[in-house]
């Protein structure tokens, strides 16, 4: 009964993005707001009992078979909602005519954008129900389901997809106001920048916050001890970002100066195709192997058919009408307008690379030639030289006024921070003996963006309405800092260790007590517990218990790392394979320090935080 | 149509481009992971290194393995390549592609080593000499020294049962 339900209130979903469509083209404001919001209410319903569905393991539900267990623990039959392909467009589809419920919510009814927003209802609703329906039942009920991939069964993971959607699907709406103002252009750009502006912090906060979650959770659940992969999943999300990065700038030159509007339309319609294009390629599973794609081409063709009718849609819309639209302003070499169009030009030639590294697989299956080596050497290789001038850039941008301005001027508000930098870069090489050139050069960016970011706000006498960049930009600081430590800088030891035996990593010294087989709700584990006292201090000593795990039901094992977090660093800890060659009781164990890692996790939580409060007093602006 | 639309118009026409580009090969159904390598049937390319040689590949079947301890696929699939030496007792050469020493040794001992010999290949010239698309990518050379078979994604069962295994039998009689 319940899925039946849900298959009833997505049909009329369906209906209502079609009314609000069509009643935000005619105008008629009334009904327009009505549709937006019934159809949000809809999506919320079957959403709804789809969660049921899966709290009650309902074994006539095929996608509850496919991804749930009677056994698993309920935080994570909730999460197995959106931890599949059909649960997860329905979440994008709950979260699309969210978007479109809080459109609806304001005052002067936008009804252009609310079509366009309508539009794309239409298509993801016809998606869900024709293609991919998360309420197909199973004739023959099975015993139990297949449970969700225990990599999966996760916390930071339950949130991180809800996270991620609100950012991708938050720039529909600002793929909704660019298409609208190509259609009907009714204000000046700088007002329609407005508008736009706060929806566009409020996706890239989302995105950020997402994007740090699977970072976090590759780190402390997969065990790899990186935050980044260059994996194409982790990729198709980091796209969208750059470009909304480079949108989020490029607005402020279009709010105040009325300039760069074409490019600023352009961006916003780029940013959220690349959102498309990014969860629909992980979603058909097009990235990991293209066969997938084959297997299932009704599937294929319609999200295909979707990215084409949207995403060329609107770039042939802006090829037609964006040469009307007023571009004014004339700027000097050396001004804000400069700066931030260098931003633009990195940023999106940061994510044009790393676009091609991670779909050139597939252009190159059609081309059928060529030899490219991609992974991190690729993307380490070009994505590393084009951050430096990126961060120093942003640094040096703040400080830099409208139109024209003065050197002498620049440098003056510059000294104070670059002193910082300098400082700090000696201090570091004087106190730690053994350190690269690499990590000196890391640690200074990371410094000069710190400083600069908090002088400048000083300088100006702490203005609220600097307050947004000012978190933003020492988060970058904070995080770039995090990202050297967990990269350049780990120490790390991989050893044979018999019980008793004793091993030094970084300033840890670990001893290896004992190693017991145990059983878990739905895994059957070998655990490790291990001593790890400080060499440089008196501190009380701590056991770490790294495990490898194996899931019977979805014949997966997992390796659960032991990490003991401080201020100063991470010690990580894998517990390998008993030695092979029958000594008794030994066991590799891959060990390292991380330092800085809580340093990048706080940053990127302080950029996310930097956005949210930039789309808050914009809000707020609006309003007044 | 003015001046200005023949710039605004251009990124509708590269959206098309990289449309038809990407698609088409997918309308056709056609898999890059089971592309056929130009090298298949002709002789393994020639190459000598401390850890072994292409002369080394030649009297008997054995599988060549392209991996990276950077390469998450790399670590599912080398399960398989344990299974392929334990149950069915088959020789695994390595070309640790693009990688760190440490890396590589950490990588084997974690997940346990089923390569008869691994060659480092810092500079990535080995993948390029046998045409790599990227890691990890499995060739199965017959006892004659020449490719049979290239598989460019991670073996799974699946294709443990259907593809490599049949062939070697085959290869064999």
């Amino acid at each position: 009964m319940i899925p039946e339900l849900g298959q009833f209130f997505l049909i009329l979903a369906l209906l209502m993005a079609a009314l609000q469509s069509y009643a935000g083209w005619r105008g008629l404001d009334s009904v327009c707001r009505r549709a937006s919001i019934l159809q949000w209410i809809l999506c919320a319903g079957a959403f709804l009992c789809l969660m049921v569905s899966f709290i009650i393991t309902d074994l006539s539900v095929i996608t509850v078979v496919d991804n749930s267990h009677t056994l698993k623990p309920m935080l994570y039959k909730i999460a197995g909602t959106w931890g599949n392909h059909e649960g997860s467009m329905l979440l994008w589809v709950l979260v699309l005519s969210f978007f479109g419920f809080l459109i609806a919510l304001q005052k002067k009814l936008p009804a252009t954008v609310l079509f366009v927003q309508g539009l794309q209802g239409v298509g993801f609703l016809s998606f869900l129900i024709f293609t991919s329906n998360p309420f197909s039942r199973l004739l023959a009920p099975p015993l139990d389901g297949n449970d969700l991939n225990p990599l999966l069964q996760d916390p930071a993971l339950a949130i991180h997809p809800p996270m991620l959607y609100l950012g991708y699907v938050g720039f529909s709406v600002v793929f909704s106001y660019a298409v609208a103002y190509l259609l009907r252009p009714d204000t000046t750009p700088a007002a329609w920048a407005k508008a736009v502006r706060p929806w566009i912090l409020v996706a890239w906060s989302s995105l950020t916050a997402g994007i740090a979650l699977g970072s976090w959770w590759a780190y402390y659940e997969l065990g790899w001890g990186g935050f980044w992969f260059w994996d194409p999943v982790e990729n198709a999300s980091l796209l969208p970002w750059l470009l909304g990065t480079g949108l989020l700038h490029s607005i402020i030159v279009t709010q105040n100066r009325g300039a760069f509007a074409r490019w600023t339309v352009l961006l916003a319609i780029l940013t959220y195709s690349l959102s498309l294009l990014g969860t629909f390629l992980v979603r058909s599973g097009v990235l990991t192997s293209v066969h997938a794609f084959a297997v299932d081409p009704s599937r294929g063709l319609f999200i295909l058919m979707l990215l084409i009718l949207y995403t060329g849609g609107a770039l042939l819309l802006y090829g037609l009408r964006a040469p009307a639209l007023k571009s004014e302003a004339g700027f000097d070499t050396l001004s804000r307008e400069t700066g931030l169009l260098l931003n633009n030009l990195l940023l999106g030639t940061l994510a044009a690379t790393v676009f091609i590294g991670t779909l050139y697989p597939l252009l190159l299956a059609a081309l059928n030639a060529g030899q490219i080596s991609v992974g991190p050497p690729y993307f380490n290789a070009t994505v590393v030289p084009l951050s430096i001038p990126l961060f120093i850039l942003m640094g040096i941008g703040p400080s830099l006024t409208w139109k024209r301005a003065e050197l002498g001027m620049v440098l003056d508000h510059l000294k104070i921070a670059f002193a910082l930098t300098v400082a700090v870069i000696f201090l570091t090489w004087a106190i730690i003996v053994h350190i690269s050139p690499g990590i000196l050069i890391g640690l200074g960016i990371a410094a000069w963006l710190f400083t600069t970011a908090i002088t400048h706000f000083i300088r100006r006498g702490a203005r609220r309405s600097d307050l947004s960049m000012a978190i933003a930009h020492a988060g970058m600081g904070l995080a770039v800092a995090g990202m050297i430590g967990t990269s350049l800088w780990v120490e790390e030891k991989s050893v044979m260790m018999k019980l008793g035996e004793r091993v030094i990593v970084g300033r840890y010294e670990l001893t290896l007590d004992k190693v017991e087989a145990g059983f878990g709700p739905n895994y059957s584990t070998i655990q490790a517990t291990l001593t790890a006292r400080m060499t440089d201090s008196n501190a009380a000593p701590f056991t770490l218990t790294p495990e490898r795990r194996h899931y019977p039901v979805a014949a997966t094992r997992t390796t659960e790392a032991a990490i003991r977090k401080t201020w100063r660093d991470d010690i990580y800890v894998v517990l390998g394979q008993p030695a092979e060659d029958g000594k008794a009781d030994s066991w590799v164990i891959r060990a390292s320090t991380h330092p800085l890692v809580p340093i990048l996790w706080l940053g990127l939580l302080l950029v996310a935080i930097g956005g949210a409060v930039g789309a808050f007093q914009n809000r707020k602006g609006q309003q007044a | 149509m003015t001046r200005k639309h023949i710039i605004t118009l251009l990124p509708v026409l590269l959206f098309i481009g990289l449309m038809g580009v990407a698609i088409i090969p997918l309308l056709r159904g056609d898999d890059p992971s089971k592309i056929r390598s130009v090298l298949i049937d002709q002789p393994v390319p020639d190459f000598t290194r401390a850890e072994f040689s292409s002369s080394d590949l030649k009297n008997r079947v054995v599988l060549l393995n392209i991996f990276a301890s950077w390469c998450p696929p790399c670590e599912i699939e080398n399960e398989m390549l344990l299974t392929l030496k334990k149950d069915h007792a088959i020789e695994i050469y390595g070309i640790n592609y693009k990688d760190s020493d440490a890396g590589r040794r950490d990588y084997l001992q974690r997940l346990g080593n089923p390569y008869v010999a691994v060659t480092p290949d810092p500079k990535g010239e080995l993948a390029i000499a046998w045409g790599s698309y990227g890691v990890p990518e499995t060739f199965i050379i017959d006892g004659m020294g020449r490719i049979r078979y290239r598989h460019a994604a991670p073996l799974t069962p699946g294709d443990l049962e259907k593809i490599i295994l049949p062939l070697i039998r085959e290869i064999r009689k």
